[in-house]
């Protein structure tokens, strides 16, 4: 089977996906606002009491992590829940299947999809910031290289849409969805440096939050929002990239395995 | 274009296994372009699975298959392109609406909007849609979902129509209206694979059909040939009290060709049912009822098996 997908075959399932969210619009507003309520809740509210963290205002240090996880949530939505319904519910590829489409071009294109609406929502997110940080402050994007960090959120988008869209080809019950979201994506959506430095915590548990994604995702959009840029955003760069490549692979042999029996 | 002598799908020793499961064993068979071909058999013949394998969704174990002229192997989305499949079960997009079904079905042929929209509404036409076009899909009745998949598998203007049981599951008017339209495709040309546990359904589309039972072809022919070759003429269906029944042994023997004791009823297969009921009531055997009709699929499938079709 080959496994290199089309792009225009691709581009059919977010033709999909937009026919899909004509009339379901409201729904994608969630991911919108979801990451600014944590903006507004933690970064002033806690803010206000921490003051500065790392020399520059908590907000400041916030926001990005709050952009890097909207990235993943709307991966998670998306990429999770949606596709599994897609794959055992509803058995909508089955019916894609039977035209010149393949697995590959419906995974990848349920990834551009997933990219395209996580890069709507970090638009939109980092202009808000940007905005309320010019007119009621504190500022929260410091440097010139925060352009580079709406491509660098999408590029977080189509690393957590590839790791969605694996993990979801290992779910067999909705229930092991509860387990998922419990044990691996709250801990990381908490411990990954998003809210606070991975320095407070002893160094044994900062080498594992290192194998986190989501921690990856954070400090390459902190450096770039920030300007606090130096080569270690190279390695999170490459070590987002390796997991993309080696989820989207092993989702496309699982999905391929549980599709054409 | 292949010649017409050349078949369109041809089958050789064609073997599909699950695990260690066998699920199509060695089944060989050619289907001509415009033919109506279909697949008879009970729960778990192997239908589906050779029907799948011949859709290009699940590769071939072993043996040889070739789909107008091509290897699935190798050629699937070519051959895909040609195909309109209509699944046992109905696999429609729940989230969009009937006719947004048929034009994003279009784009993964690639038909251009303008064409995709135009076959859209002739097709909703065709199979009796066109008021429930903006419905979800969701709030169809199984027969207009079961006619909207028909109308989706028309989409690319395919030159074979695989159905999967088209009409299982759906009330006598809403088959009589998807065998109704199964024939004008025929008519236009078009080469029909269709699988069934319905003999009625069978006789009235198939030209040509093969008997599946456990994995294997039993028996190929035209519903004629098969009840020519298999049966009697007619057969004359019997009841007794279970009093009589229990005492009945011989005193039917030298009735009929054959005999067949079911749970509810016996049947004796003969040229001339209503001479035989004579002679059964010369024999003063007390009946509940009695019925001559002709032989069908049926009785061919049970003289193959020994099994009824639908149990
Ligand atoms: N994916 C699979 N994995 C394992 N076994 C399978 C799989 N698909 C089918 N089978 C088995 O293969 C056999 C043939 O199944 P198939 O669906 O082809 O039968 P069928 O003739 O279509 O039956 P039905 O009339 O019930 O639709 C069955 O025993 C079935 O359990
Ligand atoms: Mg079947």
């Amino acid at each position: 089977m080959s496994a290199i997908p089309s792009l225009r075959r691709s581009s059919r399932m977010v033709q999909r996906n937009l026919i899909v969210y004509k009339h379901t619009w409201r729904v994608i507003f969630t991911g919108f606002f979801e990451p600014l309520f944590y903006l507004l809740g933690i970064g002033f509210g806690l803010g206000g009491m921490v003051g500065d963290v790392g020399g520059i205002p908590y907000s400041a240090f916030v926001a990005p992590g709050l952009l890097a996880t909207s990235c993943m949530n709307g991966a998670i939505t998306d990429g999770f829940f949606n596709i599994w319904f897609k794959l055992h519910h509803q058995k909508t590829y089955d019916g894609i299947l039977a035209t010149p489409m393949r697995v590959p071009d419906i995974g990848f294109g349920e990834m551009l999809w997933a990219m395209g609406r996580g890069s709507i929502y970090a638009a939109a997110f980092i202009s808000v910031v940007l905005l309320m940080g010019e007119t009621a402050g504190p500022r929260m994007i410091l440097s010139r290289w925060a352009i580079l960090a709406l491509p660098g959120a999408v590029f977080a988008c189509a690393v957590f849409s590839a790791m969605g869209l694996c993990a979801t080809t290992f779910v067999r019950k909705v229930h092991d969805f509860d387990i998922a979201m419990g044990l691996v994506v709250m801990p990381m959506f908490l411990f990954s440096g998003t809210f606070f430095p991975i320095t407070q915590f002893p160094k044994p548990a900062q080498w594992l939050i290192q194998v986190l994604p989501l921690h990856h995702g954070v400090e390459m959009l902190r450096q770039l929002t920030t300007g606090a840029v130096d080569v270690g955003i190279l390695v999170h760069i490459a070590y987002l990239a390796l997991i993309g490549a080696v989820a989207f692979v092993v989702a496309m042999q699982r999905m391929e395995r549980s599709l054409i029996k | 274009m292949p010649s017409t002598a050349e078949p369109f799908i041809r089958a050789r020793n064609l073997t599909k296994r699950f695990a260690n499961f066998t699920a199509v064993d060695s089944v060989s068979f050619d289907v001509q372009p415009g033919e109506a071909f279909g697949f008879l058999g009970p729960n778990g013949a192997g239908k589906t699975s050779t029907m799948r394998m011949i859709g290009c969704a699940s590769p071939v174990t072993e043996g040889e298959l070739h789909v107008i002229g091509m290897n699935p192997r190798t050629e699937a989305s070519r051959i895909k392109a040609r195909l309109g499949v209509v699944p046992q079960q109905d696999n429609l997009d729940a989230e969009i609406t009937v006719r947004e079904n048929l034009l994003m079905y279009a784009r993964y042929f690639d038909i251009p909007g303008p064409i995709a929209r135009r076959r859209a509404d002739e097709l909703l036409e065709f199979v009796q849609l066109s008021e429930r076009a903006n419905a979800e899909v969701e709030s169809l009745s199984g027969g207009m979902k079961r006619r909207l998949t028909i109308a989706r598998a028309l989409i690319n203007e395919p030159e074979v129509i695989l159905l999967d049981e088209p009409t299982t599951g759906l009330d006598p008017q809403a088959r009589h209206v998807i065998w109704e339209r199964l024939y004008r495709l025929k008519r236009r040309g078009a080469t029909l694979l269709l699988t069934t546990h319905y003999m009625d359904e069978a006789e009235q589309l198939c030209d040509r059909l093969v008997v599946m039972d456990k994995a294997k072809i039993v028996a190929e022919g035209s519903p004629r040939q098969l009840i020519e070759q298999y049966s009697t003429r007619e057969v004359l269906e019997l009841r007794f009290s279970d009093e009589v029944r229990a005492q009945l042994d011989g005193r039917l023997s030298g009735l009929a060709d054959r005999i067949e004791m079911l749970p509810d009823r016996t049947l004796l297969y003969t040229g001339d049912g209503e001479r035989t009921l004579e002679q059964v009531h010369t024999r003063n055997i007390p009946l509940e009822s009695a019925l001559v009709r002709r032989s069908t699929l049926e009785d061919v499938f049970l003289r193959l098996t020994g099994r009824t079709l639908v149990e």
